[in-house]
């Protein structure tokens, strides 16, 4: 038999959304970050300067 | 249905264990530390910085010519052409090295500075906006080679950003020393600069001590202490200094990027108090009383008077949630070996008021958190208080194993 769901409380929709939205927010952070790490290429570079020193 | 919200859990501490019933944890934890690993290594080898190709990206130009066989820092070059010397030298800052290329130039008497130029900093751009706001690269144009080149002697320090602030005179004052002695051939009559504790060490020294009294005892004058606490830590740590914890710090110690005691007394006061009350009295201080962004949060709180619960289901996860926020924030860090680039609490733009692209909205997004719910950013994202709570959890275990095997052998 398949159980009723339980309407969430009004609160606890909101603290949901504010939580969503604030993991969405560090994410963006995180892109704008990787963003700027693709300009130093840090791979890239070491896999050239191992590369240089054999 | 009752309207009854109850905060949960304690303020500033997490659920113990909440991913055990994970699939494939083993795996999924293995992968992490080894990426982490390889993320710092990667990042330790591209992060060696290319010097001569630092300055001639700054000075296109001249042509330069090295006057030693030195491979390491500080290295001199000669302009040709005129008699000008351009040396590089490094600090160390809040985030980590600071390099610096100093263009002197010979007059009658002494040496003059003709250029001073920041090549490679690792600093949380916030700082890096004050000291250039608080016009302080200013203070080195037209200085003389042999002025001391100390911070609260004959340079001024910027409020928000002293870390930064000494690392960059820490190296003008090695570059400019070194050239003045081997290559202007002066005599050093420069005062060498001594180890440095003023009224900013002695109040976040006071705070920490009111703090650890607050937080043993009980009577009067402890709540006296917490109050007293509670403000100097918004005001002085958050506001005036600037200093507050995040995940940026301890991603420097783990990469080495360590300031001097003698010139850095306040990073290590606060350092050693936060690190120091893990260790000795299995307490987190630093969550406990002295973050300012807690008291921001308790005001936003106090101001709104609601108290919300939180999704359990985003409860429950907070410590997963937060350690694998902090997983991609480390390895953003280790592989650009910059401390502040993924770094993404909004500590640093909430007393500056300075930050870049998104940050913009992480800040008034976490206030308004705090506002419906108690401690929001503490609770699910912080990841300075989830590494100190952890920190007080090994301690625990390992006192617990320590008993437990002396009373075996008892």
């Amino acid at each position: 038999m398949a159980r009723k769901k339980k309407d969430k409380p009004w609160h606890l929709k909101f603290t949901w959304a504010l939580s969503i939205l604030m993991l969405l927010l560090v994410f963006g952070f995180f892109y704008q970050s990787f963003e700027e790490m693709l300009k130093i290429a840090p791979v890239q570079v070491a896999v050239e300067r191992i590369m240089e020193s054999e | 249905m009752t309207d009854t919200i109850i905060i949960d859990p304690p303020s500033g501490e997490l659920p113990a264990q909440d991913s055990k019933g994970l699939p494939w944890r083993g795996i999924i934890e293995g992968f992490a530390w080894a990426s982490l690993v390889a993320a710092f290594v990667i990042g330790q080898i591209a992060a060696k910085p290319d010097y001569e190709g630092l300055l001639q990206q700054a000075l296109p130009d001249e042509d330069l010519v090295r006057s030693d066989a030195n491979t390491s820092l500080p290295l001199v070059y000669q302009v040709e052409g005129s008699e000008d010397v351009v040396i590089m030298a490094e600090g160390e800052g809040y985030g980590g090295p600071l390099v610096v290329g100093v263009r002197a130039r010979r007059t009658e008497e002494s040496g003059r500075l003709a250029k001073v130029l920041l090549l490679s900093n690792k600093e949380t751009p916030a700082f890096m906006e004050r000291l250039q706001r608080g016009h302080f690269f200013r203070q080195f144009g037209g200085k003389d080679v042999s002025d001391n080149f100390i911070v609260n002697g004959d340079i001024d320090a910027v409020s928000g950003a002293t870390v930064s602030a000494r690392g960059f005179t820490s190296a003008v004052r090695d570059a400019v020393h070194l050239g003045a002695v081997n290559h202007l051939d002066l005599k050093p009559t420069w005062q060498q600069p001594g180890w440095f504790f003023g009224i900013n060490e002695a109040v976040l020294l006071l705070l920490f001590l009111l703090a650890f009294y607050a937080g043993y005892r009980k009577d009067k004058f402890a709540k006296t202490a917490k109050l007293i606490v509670m403000i100097g830590t918004l005001v002085f740590v958050g506001f005036y200094v600037n200093a507050s914890l995040s995940l940026s710090n301890i991603a420097g110690i783990l990469m080495g990027y360590i300031p001097t005691p003698a010139e850095h007394p306040l990073w290590w006061i606060m350092m050693t108090g936060v690190f120091g009350s893990i260790l000795f009295l299995g307490r987190n201080i630093y969550c406990q009383q002295i973050c300012p962004f807690m008291v921001v949060q308790d005001l936003a709180q106090k101001i709104s008077g609601v108290k919300l619960k939180i999704d359990s289901r985003f409860q429950k996860r907070a410590r997963t949630l937060i350690f694998s926020l902090s997983w991609v924030a480390l390895m953003l860090i280790f592989l650009s070996a910059h401390p502040a680039l993924g770094s993404y609490e909004p500590f640093a733009m909430m007393f500056s008021l300075e930050g870049l692209g998104i940050q913009w909205y992480i800040l008034p997004a976490s206030l308004l958190g705090a506002f419906f719910v108690p401690r929001f950013w503490c609770r699910l994202f912080c990841p300075v208080g989830l590494y100190l709570n952890e920190m007080v959890r090994l301690r625990r275990r390992v006192k617990a194993w320590f008993v437990k095997s002396k009373t075996q052998k008892g």
